[in-house]
């Protein structure tokens, strides 16, 4: 009876024993299985918040960049302002083809949805990544154009020299925008005339200059092109904009001042 | 009948007057190297302007030498001068100031008075950009229709006709001008000039036809410091214009594309903020990311009469 009752008692232990590894086990993997949990849920959610910190500090730098630069270019030559830039993410940069200061950032978690434009005063802020920039034959006439392209439109700017030699090439606005597609259909306008003209003076509308692109490539925010023109009268950039998953081109007229 | 005889020598004197007085006036012509084909004078500040031009008799058509000649804008004397024996004059002299001023030659001589103004606009950038468009959408001009963003839109169809339809700001409710296809293509295919920016910065949109020539012509004019153009070339009617143009009259651009696409959204994109600037020239070609950065923007010059703003990493 003694002997069962030990033998009983060793069972026992025995089996609590083996309870408590398989509860220390299940302890572990329960742990694990939380922390998996945990870090496959709330990663991106980290990585949301992130990117949302990068966003609005980016926000902010650019409004207090361009409240400096305005500062500035108010005051006397010779003025200087220097702002320091905690930086967490994405890339800053001047743009003196486009005359800008550009921000740029990779987004991964939507929080900005892809192809939203939106205007706040000297900001202009792009979403998406289907902007494309090239240089081929677009309108078939064996002739390369600066070609602006996203996932809906296709655009062919005239190609006339390049920046290196700027006032070589004669260049006429009339024929600035040759072709426009729309990739839906396929569906094409040649335009036989859209001429850009300066406070009434028509000798404005051609003169010298070159056309190209601000940034050549693929998987851009927007697609860009610069006309610039000498015109006998007035010096002159002409920029068209196409952001990605737009559907307009956005036309704006920069650098000018009378010879 | 003497009164009658009195009142017609009465009236013949008055005419003879009137004649004499109309003889004795000056005729001056005024051209400038500046002088642009619409008739006014453009010019920078402190640049030279070489005005000239011929002193005639309006009555006898000869020229009138040594007339004295006076330039001024305003209460202000710019200088004097007088006609040479051929009638001719020449006057060179430079504004310091931008602004739009009135050049007034006064001449005069013993005999005859008279003068003569012109437009004289003194800048150094232009204030004004007009954007063209000459096209048509499918097949020909005959399925295409045109609309202005005016108070009651009204879709005006193409008549082969020569037409002129150019309506300044203030005659519209929407600042945009829009033809579109809806035969040719099912759903229809547009293509509009949209001004971007406060409608005070908008001049006016044009339409013109001719009934010879199969494309038309879409015309807008707006400030070139400031606004912009939105061209949008995508399907749909006009209507679509119309239904979003509210968000750019508020937000300057679309927020999205006017139509709607199946694009699909990509797993990663990128996001990008710009500042540019109308007024101010940009240099620069530094980059900087990660960590903290000190940024500088000095004022380096005046070009134009635009500050020219260097910014970079210091």
């Amino acid at each position: 009876m003694g002997f069962e009752f030990l033998n009983e008692n060793r069972g026992a232990k025995s089996h609590k024993g083996a309870s408590n590894l398989i509860a220390g086990v299940l302890v572990i993997l329960i742990s694990f299985m939380a922390l998996a949990l945990v870090v496959t849920m709330g990663m991106p959610a980290l990585n949301r918040a992130k990117e949302a910190a990068v966003i609005n500090e980016a926000t902010q730098h650019m409004r207090e960049l361009d409240s400096t630069i305005r500062e500035v270019a108010s005051e006397g030559t010779g003025a200087l302002r220097s702002t320091a830039m905690k930086v967490s993410g994405g890339t800053y940069s001047v743009n003196q083809k486009s005359g800008s200061v550009d921000f740029t950032y990779d987004m991964k978690y939507g929080l900005i949805e892809a192809g939203s434009f939106f205007k706040e005063g000297n900001l202009y802020m792009f979403s998406g990544t289907n902007g494309k920039a090239s240089e081929y034959d677009l309108d078939g006439d064996s002739v390369a154009e600066l070609v602006l392209e996203n996932d809906i439109l296709r655009i062919g700017i005239q190609k006339v020299a390049n920046s290196s030699s700027p006032n070589t090439d004669t260049i006429d606005t009339k024929n600035n925008v040759k072709i426009l597609n729309l990739k839906e259909g396929m569906v094409n306008v040649t335009p036989a005339d859209t001429s850009v003209i300066l406070d009434n003076l028509p000798s404005t509308s051609s003169g010298v200059g070159y056309s190209e692109l601000v940034s050549k490539g693929d998987y851009l925010s927007k697609a860009e092109a610069i006309v610039h023109v000498n015109s006998t009268d007035i010096s002159y950039d002409v920029v068209y904009t196409l952001p990605s998953n737009a559907d307009f081109l956005i036309v704006k007229i920069v650098n000018a001042y009378y010879n | 009948m003497k009164k009658l005889l009195f009142f017609a020598i009465l009236i013949l004197m008055f005419t003879t007057a009137a004649s004499l007085c109309q003889a004795a006036t000056l005729k001056i012509t005024i051209d400038a190297d500046k002088m642009k084909p619409e008739g006014k004078i453009i010019c920078k500040a402190s640049r030279d302007i070489h005005v000239f031009g011929t002193v005639t008799a309006s009555d006898t058509g000869l020229p009138v030498a040594n007339a004295n000649l006076t330039f001024s804008y305003g209460t202000t004397t710019i200088g004097t001068n007088t006609s040479d024996n051929s009638g001719n004059y020449n006057m060179t002299f430079s504004m310091a100031y931008e602004g739009n001023y009135t050049l007034n030659v006064t001449g005069s001589n013993t005999t005859y008075s008279g003068t003569n103004s012109s437009i004289l606009l003194i800048r150094s950038r232009p204030e004004y950009v007009e954007y063209r468009m000459t096209y048509h959408l499918g097949t020909s001009n005959a399925n295409n229709v045109y609309r202005l963003g005016t108070s009651s839109i009204t879709n005006q169809t193409m008549n082969n006709t020569n037409t002129n339809n150019l309506q300044y700001s203030s005659n519209l409710s929407h600042y945009y001008i829009c033809s579109y296809d809806n035969v040719d293509y099912a759903n229809g295919m547009l293509l509009a000039m949209i001004h971007s920016y406060k409608g005070s910065y908008l001049d006016y949109v044009n339409f013109s036809s001719t009934s010879s020539n199969p494309n038309y012509t879409l015309e807008l004019r707006n400030k070139v410091e400031g606004s912009s153009l939105i061209l949008a070339y995508t399907k749909g009617t006009c209507q679509l214009v119309q239904d979003k143009i509210q968000v750019v009259e508020s937000q300057a651009i679309p927020s999205r594309s006017l139509a709607i696409f199946s694009t699909g959204t990509p797993s990663a994109y990128h996001y990008e903020i710009r500042a540019i600037y109308d007024k101010i020239y940009i240099n620069g070609t530094d980059s900087w990311t990660t960590g903290t950065n000190l940024i500088c923007a000095e004022k380096t010059a005046v070009s134009n009469n635009k500050p020219m703003v260097y910014v970079r990493r210091c």
